[in-house]
């Protein structure tokens, strides 16, 4: 593969002079660390932000343990418009959305904080994921529990946030408890489109004495169901309809294809075109939405499970020529890539890259003691792949591979379990 | 056994005895390092182990153990092992004193293994019945006992100088066909054969064998039920060293048969006041190890239960040096404990649970175990990793030696463990009476593997057989 062949003009900037990623720590004191990364990709840090807002800190408010990566099973906190004019990044500890100014040497200055208006029950808020409609000057809020999972932000032309009155939920009648992973406008900004994955988060479903999250709870039949989302219920993905002034219409509840639909991934040059990732699935597929805001999903690939079913594979990347998938395995303290070959998907390297080890505390629901990775996030180039890995404390980058091997080249500290969402240029 | 400078190292545990045990073998190394083209062993090192020779005749003629280790030694020796095929048999396998397997022969045990579908699982896998000790030996050597889990019978073996079997008798144990026999204990005062099936009510049966290796059986029935728990898993019956009791190890107080559309087991289920109880033994009930009183018919006497100080206390293995000690293996603990019984038959649980590294998922399945003859070494087996650990024993202090002490032998991909993870499913071990190899069933590999023992309790493969697949169980030897 040539990385070069698509390469748009900004891209190629982008690699000359390195460029700009953005994370939060979701620590008590939220803040976004600023880091330059270099043409060799190596990472420095230039400044650590306070976003105004509370994170969640090391408390996962999704399943209720005391300290845990990954606290809110989401993806997306911290995004950039597309212009880079602005930054923005939830606060999932008190339920508010920080905003900030991008300036020269992509340096930030915080411009607003605002709550999304949905209340802080117990010790965390849950709001966790973004998007952004520049048409529309809307920002829309998923948080992890509902009702109102979706709340909804105009921004102003100068990055200021005004909570709107909308709130939409990713519940169903027979569903009061399920938990939406982060919504995703389409290229077109016609339809938001929300992941899913659990019918009943682990606070509710609780633990056995033991400590092992309870994944299996009496249907309304008695017999045992899986508290995953689309699984196999098939009702993963809701999808709204965009109107003209940004609000949303009634959702429509659609088939992910598979347990638990994490990820939500659109092709940069297919813009119908996007890759679901699956938690309990345990793969990928390719999947097209079309006109009607109906969505088509393609046989599920699996990635190798020999380690534990129930991998966790959540959050992805696309390459900036749609021909590389990344995918982080939450469970495997690692990533698996894969090749895209028009309507294909075939796995390239499973995994792409070693583990890289916590500190032993920490194990997903397969029951592997695990490094907890979540987001992740390519340069716009290709070249290089950031990897948070929560419970060792380490953003890790990697140079990539047109075989979609990982080469490990930079790695730094960061706060311990808490950090999330990646976003930069 | 190699002899040149890549030689495989020695246990520590060998040093003493070992170093004659070594010299005694002197002719049959020979032979075989002819065969191996072992040109490095040079003139100097013949000459001093042929002077060694006759220093070790003189001890092992002193000491029997040592004597019939080194006879061991020095041959190589017997290992037997059972297909558990639906038309159940006996392999008998050859071990040279390079460690190295040849099959000698397929007897046919005259009764029917449980194939390859697991009574107690439903499925395909390894490890049918969650028990070990399914062959055994007499301590003379005169008799080996092979249960046969699919028809609930037994088999008895004449065993003659070349270790060759004829089969003897095959009676039923006297439960009906759902019953599982999976592990025997030999009392060779009172002539009794205790055997434990998987499914109760009635998990422990008792034979009597004449002098002539015929079986028959008797109208005892013994439980490891409780009035809370009609459903227990025994494991493994193992007799103390004095005869005086029989001690059950243990692993369900509920049947593994409920799963999850998944196919995952569903491990915890709600007591009749509503909180929720593993389905693994001893978590945390204090009962999960049984002891018997054995009276001099070899008739039992009731049963004490005993708290194992964990989960699933799998498999209990006397210590060869201490009569009184013993080694637990927990299943679902993913450890080991150390025990003592007294003279009346009161367990205790002396030492702390030392846990294997359980990165890889829960529970790791640690159920078999070997102890060196020196009782300075525990192999442990762990079902759900595809590989073994070794543990150091000192005084009353266990501790890791090499965890894992073997690379993972894979399977074919088609079995999970309770933990999730795909798995080869080894199963029964058997360490040689010289402790200087170790015999490992990977049934979901079709593989028999044979280590040499490393003097830091890592393994190294030195042999590999195919048998047939995930069925078999059982290894005994000398």
């Amino acid at each position: 593969m040539s990385k070069q062949m698509n390469m748009s003009k900004e891209m190629s900037m982008s690699s000359h002079g390195g460029g700009h990623l953005y994370m939060q720590t979701n620590e008590v004191k939220n803040c976004i660390i600023h880091y330059h990364r270099s043409a060799n990709g190596t990472l420095t840090e230039v400044q650590r932000v306070a976003t105004g807002g509370a994170g969640s800190g090391t408390f996962k408010p999704i399943s209720g343990q005391e300290s845990a990566p990954n606290s809110f099973e989401g993806a997306g906190s911290v995004i950039l418009s597309p212009d880079r004019k602005f930054l923005f990044a939830t606060n999932g500890g008190d339920n508010s959305v920080s905003s900030f100014a991008v300036g020269d040497q992509g340096r930030l200055t915080l411009i607003d904080t605002k709550p999304t208006g949905n209340a802080v029950e117990g010790k965390s808020g849950t709001a966790k994921s973004l998007a952004y409609s520049p048409s529309k000057d809307m920002l829309y809020v998923v948080h992890s529990f509902g009702p109102d999972h979706i709340r909804l932000m105009s921004v102003s032309s100068d990055g200021k946030l005004t909570p709107r009155m909308e709130r939409y939920t990713a519940n169903t009648p027979e569903k009061p408890h399920r938990v939406p992973t982060m919504g995703v406008l389409s290229p077109d900004e016609k339809f938001f489109l929300v992941g899913t994955t659990f019918d009943l988060p682990i606070a509710i479903s609780g633990t056995y004495p033991d400590g092992s999250p309870i994944l299996w709870v009496p249907g309304p039949d008695g017999k045992p169901k899986s508290v995953a989302s689309n699984a196999p219920d098939p009702d993963g993905i809701v999808i709204f309809r965009v109107n003209a002034n940004g609000t949303l219409s009634d959702p429509s509840f659609q088939d992910g294809g598979g347990g638990s639909p994490f990820y939500i991934a659109f092709l940069h040059n297919r813009p119908d075109t996007f890759i679901l990732g699956y938690a309990v699935g345990d793969g990928v597929s390719m999947c097209r939405i079309d006109e009607d805001g109906r969505i088509g999903v393609g046989k599920v690939v699996p990635i190798n499970t020999r380690r534990g079913a129930i991998a966790e594979l959540c959050w992805m990347s696309v390459s900036p020529d749609d021909r590389l998938l990344y995918a982080t395995v939450f469970g495997y303290s690692n990533l698996t890539t894969f090749h895209i070959d028009g309507p294909e998907i075939r796995v390239a390297k499973d995994p792409a890259c070693p583990d890289v080890e916590g500190d032993g505390t920490f194990r997903g629901l397969c029951g592997d003691v695990s490094s907890g990775p979540s987001d992740n996030w390519v340069s716009p180039d290709g070249d290089y792949l950031y990897q948070i890995y929560g419970n060792a404390s380490k953003l890790v980058g990697y140079a990539t591979n047109p075989a979609g091997s990982l080469e490990e080249v930079t790695s730094v500290a960061i706060p311990y379990n808490s950090p999330q969402g990646l976003a930069g240029f | 056994m190699r002899l040149n400078g890549s030689a495989i190292a020695r246990p520590r545990y060998l040093a003493s005895k070992g170093k004659h045990k070594e010299q005694m073998s002197v002719a049959k190394e020979m032979t075989e390092m002819h065969t191996e083209k072992s040109e490095t062993v040079n003139r100097r090192a013949f000459l001093q182990m042929v002077a060694g020779v006759a220093a070790g005749a003189v001890i092992a003629g002193a000491i029997p153990e040592i004597a019939a280790a080194q006879q061991s030694n020095r041959l190589g020796g017997h290992l037997y092992m059972q297909t558990n095929e639906t038309r159940n048999a006996i392999i008998h396998y050859r071990w040279a004193a390079s460690g190295a397997l040849t099959e000698v022969d397929r007897v046919a045990t005259g009764g029917a293994g449980s194939g390859e579908l697991s009574p107690i699982y439903h499925i395909k896998r390894p490890n049918d019945f969650e028990g070990a000790g399914s062959v055994n030996l007499t301590p003379d050597r005169r008799f080996l006992f092979t249960t046969n889990a699919g028809d609930n019978s037994v088999s008895s073996f004449a065993v003659d100088k070349e270790g060759r079997l004829k089969l003897l008798d095959v009676k039923p144990t006297g439960n009906p066909t759902s019953g599982g026999a999976k592990s025997l204990a030999y009392a060779p005062s009172s002539r009794t054969l205790f055997v434990l099936h998987t499914f109760g009510p009635d998990h422990l049966r008792l034979m009597s064998v004449d002098n002539k290796g015929k079986l028959t059986a008797r109208p005892e029935r013994y439980s490891v039920n409780t009035r809370d728990w009609p459903n227990r898993v025994p494991t493994m019956a193992v007799l103390s060293p004095d005869g005086k009791f029989l001690v059950l190890g243990t692993t369900f107080d509920e049947l593994p048969s409920r799963k999850n559309p998944d196919g995952s087991l569903i491990l915890w289920i709600p007591r009749p006041d509503g909180t929720l109880h593993v389905i693994a033994s001893n978590a945390p009930d204090p009962d999960g190890i049984v002891v018997f009183p054995v009276g001099g018919d070899g008739g039992l006497g009731a049963p004490s239960l005993y708290d194992a100080k964990g989960a699933s206390p799998f498999y209990i293995t006397f210590l060869h040096n201490r009569p009184d000690t013993f080694i637990i293996g927990y299943a679902v603990s993913d450890g080991l404990a150390m025990g003592r019984i007294d003279a009346n038959g009161k367990v205790s649980v002396i030492s702390p649970l030392v846990k294997i590294d359980t990165s890889a998922g829960l529970p790791s399945e640690l159920c078999w175990l070997a102890v060196s003859p020196d009782d300075r070494f525990v192999f442990t087996t762990n079902f759900g990793y595809s590989y073994m650990s070794s543990y150091l024993i000192d005084g009353n202090v266990l501790s890791i030696a090499k965890d894992p002490a073997v690379p993972k032998v894979p399977g074919d991909g088609t079995f999970r463990a309770i933990n999730g993870t795909v798995s080869s499913g080894p199963s029964d071990s058997w360490l040689t009476p010289d402790g200087a190899y170790l015999y490992q069933i990977y049934g979901n590999a079709s593989k028999l593997v044979g280590y040499a023992t490393q003097s830091d309790g890592s393994l190294k493969e030195i042999t590999s057989v195919k048998i047939p697949y995930n069925s078999p169980q059982g290894l005994a030897g000398f």
